[in-house]
């Protein structure tokens, strides 16, 4: 089975865009989606996608304290 | 102003005594270089860490277009001027380290910008680049009321689907941010786009149950190109 990261990573580089142009694969996941330039509407899209991918509660006010991916990652696993 | 070149951003309209300004944010031979002279310590590392150059780009350019207009409006110099943020991330203008009363408000979406500056502290300017999305169907339900997906479910055509989905999202987020708290209050789907903006008006007066008895005024500033709203309170309940 896949780790969380790494299923993050897929999750990542399959569906998350700035500019309508894919973010690629990331090594590192101590950034956050701002830090990336991603978008509000992009940030509730892949949020959606993280509830769904997950099965994961999400509020709005848990996406803005979850500072970074790798933060996320923790979050799932926790 | 910048020294050197012609500026990349300019008033468009008034509403109210809020000047509302473009900002050509393109990747434009030099400009970003002259933008991030305008910028404090702090920004130039905000900077720094973007990882994309594009999202770099559109910051530089913004900020430095902000820190003039706002030196203009405050008839201060650039070197006195700096930003405070509140708690949810929304800045604020400090003149000498302290803090002025000026209401603005910066937009940013692929090559274009928009900045509201006025006397209302509650005002907020939200712009997204039209382009198609392949997960309306995962953001529909998230961002929209029921009311508003009925609208959405009457129209048929693809492309005016798309167009519709961005212009409710802009006025949801210009709402959002005129109160400071972005997206980290409210589900979009809370602040419902007003009805005679569904009917295709370009401006009227509104109320947000949720956020209070305020009432606002709705102006959308969008094109064929971009969707784009600026809202702000007009009469503040909540004081
Ligand atoms: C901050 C936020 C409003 C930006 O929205 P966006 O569509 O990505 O970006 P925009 O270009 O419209 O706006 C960016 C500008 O808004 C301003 N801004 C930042 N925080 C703000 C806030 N809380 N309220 C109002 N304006 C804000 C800044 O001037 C920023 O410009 P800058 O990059 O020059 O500093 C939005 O991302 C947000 O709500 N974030 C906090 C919560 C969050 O991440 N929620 C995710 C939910 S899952």
């Amino acid at each position: 089975m896949a780790s969380t990261a790494d299923r993050l990573k897929q999750l990542i580089s399959e569906n998350l865009e700035v500019d309508g142009k894919p973010v690629g694969d990331l090594g590192d996941l101590n950034v956050s989606l701002s830090s990336l330039g991603v978008s509000s509407v992009d940030i509730v899209a892949f949020g959606r996608l993280v509830v769904k991918e997950f099965n994961l509660p999400l509020t709005p006010e848990d996406c803005v304290q979850i500072e970074t991916l790798q933060a996320l990652v923790d979050r799932i696993d926790g | 102003m910048m020294p050197n070149r012609v500026a990349w951003w300019f008033r468009y309209r008034i509403i109210e005594n809020i000047r509302i300004y473009k900002v050509d944010a393109a990747d434009v031979g030099g400009r970003e270089n002259d933008a991030l002279r305008w910028l404090d310590q702090g920004e130039l590392e905000r900077w720094h860490d973007f990882a994309l150059p594009d999202s770099k780009r559109r910051f530089a350019l913004c900020r430095a277009a902000l820190r003039s207009i706002l030196c203009d409006h405050l008839g201060c110099a650039n070197s006195e001027l700096s930003f405070g943020e509140a708690e949810k991330g929304k800045p604020f203008a400090m003149v000498g380290g302290k803090r002025v009363e000026v209401g603005f408000n910066v937009s940013h979406s692929g090559d274009h910008g928009l900045i509201a500056v006025g006397d209302y502290d509650n005002l907020g300017v939200d712009i997204e680049i039209r382009r198609r999305r392949r997960d309306l169907d995962l953001l529909v339900p998230t961002v929209m009321s029921l009311s508003e997906q009925t609208h959405f479910d009457s129209v048929t055509e693809d492309g005016m689907k798309h167009d519709l989905f961005f212009d409710f999202w802009t006025v949801k987020e210009a709402v959002l941010k005129a109160i400071g708290v972005g997206m980290s209050k409210f589900e979009p789907s809370e602040i419902e786009v007003p009805l005679e903006i569904r009917d295709g008006q370009r401006s009227c007066l509104a109320n947000f149950p949720p956020i209070g008895a305020s009432t606002w005024r709705i102006e959308i500033l969008s094109t064929l190109e971009y969707a784009a709203a600026l809202a702000f309170i007009v009469d503040d309940a909540r004081k």
